[in-house]
């Protein structure tokens, strides 16, 4: 390689390699601000006012979905098997809302402690299988 | 040792060499296409979650894949160009952007058309939407800026390192729904593991990824041809051509 | 049976709508990705012909 151009190549490294620095910098400062979501136990330390709009992220705790008999209320726990946070929901749940799977939802802390949800999002994993082989690995699993 | 790159650098040669590519190419682009289109649309099983609902992945994933493979081909010509300043380089940048424009609005598109059903949500600014629809941005804002650039040379090199800049936002779409909170599931294949779906699942998804990539390669073929009639348009060598299909094509 | 069975796949297990678009937007961004550059290939040979006859125009008239 001529000399010319191994310092091109230089110079282009080290600009890649300082922007990539600076904006690692950035991103790390800004860590919490982009995370679209708390878990519980984030929620924790965090400084939340009641009557601010945030949203919280989990799994809808096993056994702890109870419909309202007589209008579209809902009450659920979002846990990270950690910590939980009760939630209550007025409107339609996501076709993929189920227990035990994942779920995001915007809304205020109310001064009780519990948290008042305005939208409900269904989360999903990476995993995709068909419906055979999970009975098998639920089987599996129970066993 | 980088003689070969000056030998194919030279556009007459490549012009040449690109509509064979093309011709080559396009077949087994389009058979594996259909693999994976017919496979996934078709024959493979539901998913046990998400239903059929979860057919959309066989062509939002492999647009995406391709949107970010056709941006870290950019920025590799990028540094041929700036360094050997070779031509063809800073055409197959050029030829790349509006591709690669494409299939990063598919990509969002039917990101957006799957997450209403699924997730109850056709757009959230999670880091993962987010950065990807910077690297759509990218793309505009490569193609203004060569359009707007009227001086070639400054152009070309003004437009590269551009794309060098934008190159930090690849790392950050594919680890963004690692290390921040994202309503956007993990990624179902990667290099290193096995992929997190059933084996009977997976193969519309490669035949799509290789077709894909076969078809970004014929054409970038097509668009460098193109690229290359633009910019050599007086030179003897396409003077010639261009006498010679009109002797074709009206007596 | 039959009539049955197309009607099942097209209605997607009530995901149809949601999936033909994906794909029909899939299938139309790979055509125009095949159909521009061939028009752009085209036009631009067009245009050179044309510069190619003005200047052989502009020669038969001066020689």
């Amino acid at each position: 390689m001529r000399p010319i151009r191994k310092k091109r190549l230089q110079i282009i490294c080290l600009m890649v390699l300082a922007l990539g620095g600076a904006v690692a910098c950035i991103l790390y400062a800004l860590k919490q601000n982009i995370n679209a979501f708390y878990t519980p136990s984030e929620l924790i330390q965090q400084q939340i006012v009641a009557g601010q709009t945030i949203r919280i992220g989990g799994m809808v705790a096993t056994g702890s979905v109870k419909h309202s008999e007589d209008s579209l209320d809902v009450a659920f726990s979002v846990t990270d098997f950690t910590h939980q946070l009760p939630v209550t929901y007025t409107g339609v749940l996501p076709n993929l809302f189920r227990e035990g799977k994942g779920v995001v939802v915007q809304g205020q802390l109310s001064s009780q402690g519990a948290f008042v949800a305005t939208q409900v999002l269904a989360k999903h994993d990476e995993n995709y299988m068909p419906p055979q082989v999970a009975k098998k690995m639920a089987k599996a699993e129970a066993l | 040792m980088w003689q070969f790159l000056h030998k194919y650098g030279s556009p007459k040669i490549f012009y040449f060499t690109a509509g064979r590519w093309f011709r080559w190419l396009a077949l087994p682009s389009l058979c594996f296409l259909l693999i994976g289109l017919v496979g996934g649309l078709a024959f493979v099983p539901e998913d046990y979650y998400q239903g059929e609902g979860f057919r959309i992945i066989y062509i939002h994933a492999p647009s995406a894949f391709l949107a970010m493979g056709i941006y870290s081909m950019m920025a590799i010509s990028a540094v041929i160009f700036l360094v050997w300043r070779i031509k063809v380089a800073a055409m197959w940048i050029c030829a790349s952007a509006p591709i690669g424009a494409w299939f990063s609005f598919l990509a969002l598109f039917t990101g957006a058309i799957w997450g209403k059903p699924m997730w109850g949500t056709w757009w959230i600014w999670d880091a993962r939407l987010t950065s990807a629809l910077i690297l759509f941005f990218l793309y505009l804002g490569f193609i203004a800026l060569q359009s707007a650039i009227t001086d070639r040379q400054v152009g070309d090199k003004a437009s590269a390192i551009l794309v060098l800049i934008g190159v930090v936002n690849l790392p950050i779409i594919h680890y963004s729904v690692i290390w921040w909170n994202t309503l956007h599931q993990g990624p179902t294949i990667s290099r290193l593991q096995k992929p997190a779906m059933d084996p009977s699942m997976v193969y519309p998804l490669y035949g799509m990824i290789i077709g894909l990539f076969l078809f970004y390669f014929c054409i970038a073929m097509l668009r460098i041809r193109c690229e290359i009639l633009k910019r050599e348009g007086r030179s003897r060598w396409v003077e010639d051509l261009v006498r010679e299909k009109m002797a074709r094509y009206r007596l | 049976m039959m009539a049955n069975t197309i009607t099942n796949f097209f209605h997607m297990g009530g995901y149809g709508i949601y999936i033909w678009i994906s794909y029909a937007m899939g299938l139309l961004v790979i055509a125009l990705n095949l159909l521009l550059p061939l028009w752009q290939h085209q036009k631009l040979i067009k245009t050179i012909s044309k510069k190619i006859q003005q200047q052989r125009d502009v020669h038969e008239t001066y020689s």
